[in-house]
């Protein structure tokens, strides 16, 4: 019966990058301060204090080549929504092994290192898990306190998404960047 | 949800050990609903119990020492099978599970552990910020009980459309919680068509949420004496929901590889549950109604729902039953929030001085928070997550059998290393 089931609900899966929905649009933006000085927390969230914009997805460094990649996730601190939206990416909504990106569940086999939250306790097994993967490799940000956690490490991330969860889309459109396609 | 001020007696004798903290214990008697919190000095009464071992670190006293071979295995952290910062000493043979002791400091607040999160010392409007990003797979659970201990304080009453609204947050977030975990659960027996419907399934309620309160994890909902919504016709998406809960729980109920993947997994009995302290979908799927919404007035009439046999089935029934419970208490809160004259907050609270604590009925099991506020901030705050005292009942639970059970075990409880907080 599961046949007929999914016959009948169709297809959900997004048409993002190559469109993007009135829905979807909503999406990929994220609450930024507008003066992050006279914020009172220690990191940048997407807080009810700041203005709704487009996120923007910094990339200093991208994968040398636009085929698969395949990600290592790392939660060292997150405070579980970041994780839940990652876990996202599977659902036929995004689907996102059909973009060539898949999840591996060990650091020897990945191209990029998706870390997400900050705890002091983690740094570790982080960076033991960095040094495991195969070069060419790159550290992914994930969430406002990667961003900020990870300037506390001597891991430097190559990509970094801003958002408090950071929406499924805007992570996968941040690994579409990461391996240098057009999004 | 119940609030109480806090009050000091020693009478023990029945009651369940709910946290301890660093100056204080507290303790709760489940058919009443009262509260007793007792001085650190008074803990020789509950040093006994293998909870107050796991709260305190002493982890020893819960560790198991063979005199046959055994392996002592660190499952974790960064480690395939679990998704979080998080780790399991297990010893074993090589297939039997002997022994597991839940490693939960990774994630742990304060200095060394997760420092970008600081509470004390900070304006309530700007800790409630911080607060709801402790668990934010429980935020709506979190910032409900922060809310309720400063309202307490401050002796407000909020309105009963602020109460209806934060209500159908914190429900709302109990039905994409247990989604997940049946999700988690359909993921390991490999039900891979099932997986796809159930994240489906949660991403619909995800974005029901986003509608609603205009974020996906209801971050920036609560206020201070009020809440923020944005779409209330969003809500009219909850039918399509349940029609299509209902139905996934038919199909996989006929799965038999499924059923007897639960069926006899990590089993607790109602004297363990007693034991060890366990609180929530723990209890519940016992036969133990450990739920604090039947102390509320906020819920009257509130029955908890309640399985007997106390495997990793019993507590996936218990959540099926709870989506629908929270479906038709959230559209008794419709009508109310239909009604609209939401309040947006309410800045009095610099003038405010004291201590409350307010237990709210997270995913897993129930939530405790204390706040004391002095000279316009938070002064003191602690909290203890359901998943602190749920992991010891995992640990005991999965005892016993084999690895394979392991995620059948460890999914069906629901937990998460975010919210185990309060371990010393």
């Amino acid at each position: 019966m599961w046949v007929i089931r999914g016959l009948k609900k169709g297809v959900l899966t997004t048409k993002f990058p190559e469109e993007v929905s009135e829905e979807e649009r909503k999406m990929l933006r994220v609450r930024m301060c507008p003066d992050s000085e006279k914020c009172p927390l220690e990191f940048c969230v997407s807080c009810p204090l700041g203005e709704e914009r487009e996120a923007e997805v910094v990339v200093r460094r991208k994968i040398p080549f636009s085929k698969s990649i395949h990600v290592f996730f790392a939660d060292v601190g997150s405070c579980n929504a970041c994780n839940r939206e990652v876990e996202m990416l599977n659902n036929p909504y995004y689907d996102f092994h059909r973009l060539g990106i898949f999840f591996t569940p060990t650091p020897r086999h990945a191209d990029v290192l998706l870390v997400s939250g900050y705890s002091e306790e983690m740094v570790k097994p982080l960076e033991k898990a960095y040094s495991a993967m195969p070069r060419p490799k790159l550290v992914i940000a994930c969430g406002a306190c990667a961003v900020e956690g990870l300037e506390r490490t001597n891991l430097k991330a190559d990509v970094l998404i801003p958002g408090c969860p950071p929406s499924p889309l805007l992570i996968m459109k941040a690994l579409l960047l990461a391996r240098g396609d057009r999004v | 949800m119940i609030s109480t001020s806090v009050n000091v007696e020693s009478n023990v004798s029945g009651k369940t050990l709910s946290a301890v903290f660093d100056d204080f214990i507290v303790m709760i008697d489940y058919s009443s609903g009262e509260v007793t919190v007792l001085p650190s000095e008074e803990a020789h009464l509950v040093d006994s119990r293998p909870l107050y071992s796991f709260l305190t670190g002493k982890l020893d006293e819960l560790r198991l020492y063979c005199d046959r071979p055994a392996f002592r295995l660190h499952y974790g952290p960064l480690s395939s099978g679990i998704w979080e910062a998080g780790a399991f000493e297990v010893v074993s043979y090589g297939e039997r599970i002997l022994n597991v002791v839940p490693l939960c400091h990774y994630k742990r607040l304060g200095d060394g552990g997760r420092e970008l999160i600081k509470v004390e010392g900070k304006e309530p409007e700007v800790a409630l910020m911080e607060v709801e990003r402790i668990c934010g797979t429980f935020s709506a659970s979190y910032s409900t009980a922060f809310t309720m201990a400063v309202e307490r304080i401050a002796g407000v009453e909020v309105d009963s459309n602020v109460k209806a609204a934060r209500i159908a947050a914190v429900e709302l977030e109990r039905i994409y919680n247990h989604v997940h975990a049946i999700y988690r659960v359909a993921v390991a027996a490999s039900q891979k068509v099932a997986v796809s419907h159930l994240l489906a399934l949660e991403e619909d309620v995800l974005r029901l949420n986003f509608r609603l309160f205009g974020h996906r994890y209801a971050f920036g909902f609560n206020r201070i004496g009020g809440v923020r919504l944005r779409d209330v016709k969003a809500l009219s998406k909850l039918d399509a929901i349940e029609r299509e809960f209902d139905e996934l729980v038919e199909e996989l109920s006929v799965s038999k590889i499924f059923i007897d993947r639960l069926h006899n997994t990590a089993k607790l009995s109602a004297e363990e549950i007693a034991e060890l302290d366990a609180i929530g979908i723990a209890a519940k799927g016992s036969g133990v109604d450990r739920d604090v919404r039947k102390f509320s007035e906020n819920y009257p009439g509130f029955k908890p729902v309640v399985k007997t046999d106390g495997d990793s089935l019993a507590r996936i029934l218990v959540r099926v039953d709870e989506v629908k419970q929270s479906i038709s208490i959230i559209r008794e809160c419709e009508g109310e929030l239909r009604a609209g004259g939401v309040k947006n907050g309410w800045d009095g609270w610099n003038a405010v001085e004291g201590e409350a604590m307010a237990f709210v009925e997270s995913p897993p099991g129930d939530l405790l928070m204390y706040v004391k506020l002095s000279g316009g901030r938070v002064e003191k705050f602690r909290v203890r997550g359901a998943s602190a005292i749920n992991y010891l009942a995992f640990a005991r639970g999965v005892e016993g059998n084999i690895f394979t059970d392991y995620p059948f075990a460890l999914e069906s409880f629901g937990l998460s290393f975010a919210d185990a907080q309060g371990l010393l």
